[in-house]
């Protein structure tokens, strides 16, 4: 008989427990391995991912600081891989629509979110990695493919009275390489529901996750200016390790990147006492092909430019953080226009998120967040249509608001809390799909458990 | 004393000419940079809060500090030869320790230990910052000076120095530390969750507000 999504679920809980109970405080992810640090070393309150000054330290200077997991004299110092799970369950305030369809499968019903071996080490005193593989929520089955991918090498100068890194770092992921939980990579919600509704439109940047492969370099001045520049391309040929898994680029609808696309990122950060500030800007310009096979004639162009900034203030038992980030994009649709993939031969996007967090004792965390995103009508990508085939909107806007609890039984058992909330989807508060339902319907209760081995 | 002198003199004689104006270990800028200086700062005079201030420290200090983080990892005390046994009571089990020094401890090996350690005592520390008010910082100066004696607790000054420099490798500069830190040690030492000397016995019988007091009057020196 094949096991169920519960009972799969249930054995992986028991496993879990089992392990973290009979292991001690140092059995983590390979990076704590690594340095021999607990968690909350590099991540706020250890609310992964968050970084702390630490952690972004040891992020830029290529995951270098630390123990070999093995050397000649010494063999075998620590398990070079970590092992994460998760195991959730999602309610929405109406899981189906006014017809009876479903629109959130097993709402309601415990299930195997993911399963990732993140495996991450330093390769020399100045160069490391970090590389995950996946297995994700694909209900019913479970796909494998590659998580966050990163790989840098790092060095520190010390020219004249100052202190310059210089480093080079290839990842799959536009704005991956940020130490920051602002951009879209690593930003609040850092994690969400597989089940959720999400937003129906986020600019390119933000859209070609696990589907590229990059060359950057990246130097920082002083630890106070930072400058990164980097190249990305579609995620073949060479690439192949930064989208392994199921995408298949001959497929219509997978992003598929046209040449190079040029990403950019600078800001300025300042420490004094517990409090950190960053002031940044982050951008790409990419040329994706319209989604259709094969990947010829002309692309779409989108210009993203963002905008952030992030306050960290941390002390030993309270630790507060405050971040805002804003998009906006220029979109061309050239390939999709005269396609009819696109209504409109050029639009804009912007998007905007604020969020606040503050842990206790490296044990409680609650967070809040609100996003808004907002541009141009396009009937080819956001229509609503009533069942009687009169337009109620073609606009991407939406909003809402998260608000997330967190309790870390361990460091390395996370149980989490979260609930999205919409004030509007696409643009619309009330009769958001034609057939009656609330922007309030697609709102979600998701819990879950995090477990990090 | 006369070792690194003699190496100054050797590198003078040698016509090496500008700074650093002492014999840095080819190992230091390596490990102070990936290692420490996340959290200490490259000169060892962090603002932070979290992490201590280590410029111009003793190396005496910090490398018995360093041995107590890696004793706390060892399994077992007398896995670590180097240690007299009296030094192997000091144990750092603290939850900072266990949090973010007892790994870096034990995974640099003795050379860059040894580097690091000579480069932050070679350090030169930067004046402290401003802190609490005029009459809190006062009465922790008396403090400082004086003791409590009425309630048994010695002057300060009397270990850690007039100025609160340290003395005798032995007993850590304090000038400058942040307050914050200094009041979390002072609490674990209150607590016994951190041992030294005479530190349990004078944190028992300091009052909270005058450990406040105290801090901040060492920040601001």
């Amino acid at each position: 008989m094949k096991p169920s999504a519960l009972s799969l679920a249930l054995r992986f809980l028991v496993a879990v427990v089992a392990v973290a109970v009979s292991t001690p405080a140092y059995a983590l992810p390979s990076f704590a391995r690594q340095t021999g640090q607990e968690c909350a070393a590099c991540h706020v309150g250890g609310n992964f991912p968050q970084l702390t000054s630490w952690g972004r330290w040891f992020k830029l200077t290529g995951y270098s600081s630390g123990k070999f997991f093995w050397t000649p004299s010494q063999g075998f110092n620590y398990v070079p891989a970590g092992l994460l799970g998760q195991v959730g369950v999602t309610w929405a305030a109406q899981p189906k629509d006014a017809s009876g369809n479903t629109l959130v499968p097993s709402n309601g019903t415990v299930a195997l979110e993911q399963v990732s071996f993140a495996f991450g080490n330093k390769i020399t005193d100045w160069a490391g990695f970090f590389y995950e593989v996946e297995g994700s929520y694909g209900y019913p089955s479970y796909t494998w493919s590659v998580g966050p991918a990163d790989f840098r090498a790092a060095y520190v100068f010390h020219p004249g009275n100052t202190e310059l890194l210089l480093g080079f770092d290839m990842n799959n992921s536009p704005t991956e390489s940020d130490v920051w939980g602002t951009l879209p990579f690593w930003g609040f919600p850092y994690y969400t529901s597989p089940l959720g509704f999400g937003t129906p439109a986020a600019p390119q940047i933000a859209s070609l996750s696990g589907l590229v492969g990059s060359l950057g370099l990246y130097a920082m001045l002083n630890r106070e200016f930072y400058v990164e520049f980097a190249l990305y391309t579609v995620g073949t040929g060479f690439f192949r390790w930064g989208s392994w898994g199921p995408n298949n680029f001959n497929t219509a609808g997978t992003p598929y990147l046209n040449g190079w696309a040029p990403y950019w990122r600078a800001y300025w950060t300042r420490e004094w006492g517990s409090n950190t500030l960053m002031i940044g800007t982050v951008g790409m310009y990419s040329q994706v092909f319209p989604a259709v096979t094969p990947h010829t004639g002309p692309a779409d162009a989108f210009t993203d430019v963002g905008f952030d900034a992030e306050y960290q203030w941390i002390t030993e038992r309270h630790k507060v953080t405050v971040g805002a980030t804003y998009f906006h994009e220029w979109q061309s649709w050239n390939g999709s226009q005269p396609l009819g993939l696109s209504a409109i031969p050029s639009g804009d996007l912007n998007t905007l998120n604020l969020n606040v967090a503050y842990n206790y004792a490296n044990r409680w965390n609650i967070s809040a967040g609100y996003f808004l995103s907002n541009g141009s009508d396009n009937s080819a990508f956001y229509n609503v249509s009533d069942p009687s085939g009169n337009t109620l909107s073609n606009s991407p806007n939406t909003s809402g608001y998260v608000l997330e609890a967190d309790f870390l039984l361990t460091q390395n058992i996370k149980f989490m809390m979260q609930y999205v909330g919409y004030f509007n989807f696409n643009g619309l508060t009330t009769n958001i799909d034609g057939q009656g339902r609330f922007a309030t319907d697609n709102n979600t209760l998701w819990l879950n458990l995090f477990v990090a081995l | 004393m006369r070792k690194s002198q003699s190496w100054l003199v050797l590198l003078l004689g040698a016509g090496v000419v500008g700074s650093p104006a002492w014999a840095v270990d080819w190992r230091a800028p390596r490990v102070v940079t990936l290692s420490c200086s996340g959290c200490h700062g490259i000169d060892g005079n962090t603002d932070s809060s979290i992490a201590p201030r280590l410029a111009a420290q003793s190396v005496g200090y910090l490398t018995t500090q360093m041995n107590a983080y890696r004793l706390a990892a060892s399994p077992s005390v007398d896995a670590i030869p180097f240690l007299r046994r009296e030094e192997k009571a000091g144990a750092r089990t603290d939850d900072e320790a266990r949090r973010a020094m007892i790994g870096p401890a034990q995974s640099i090996d003795a050379a860059d230990l040894k580097a690091a350690v000579d480069w932050y005592a070679q350090q030169k520390a930067a004046p402290g910052t401003p802190v609490g008010d005029s009459q809190v910082v006062a009465r922790g100066a008396k403090i400082y000076a004086e003791g409590l004696p009425d309630d048994g607790v010695s002057a300060c000054a009397g270990c850690h120095g007039p100025k609160a420099e340290g003395r005798a490798n032995q007993f850590p500069r304090l000038a400058g530390q942040h307050s914050e830190y200094l009041l979390r040690q002072l609490t674990l030492f209150a607590e016994d969750k951190r041992t030294a000397a005479t530190m349990g016995v004078t944190a028992h019988a300091l009052p909270r507000a005058d450990m406040k007091a105290v801090a901040e009057y060492l920040q601001q020196l």
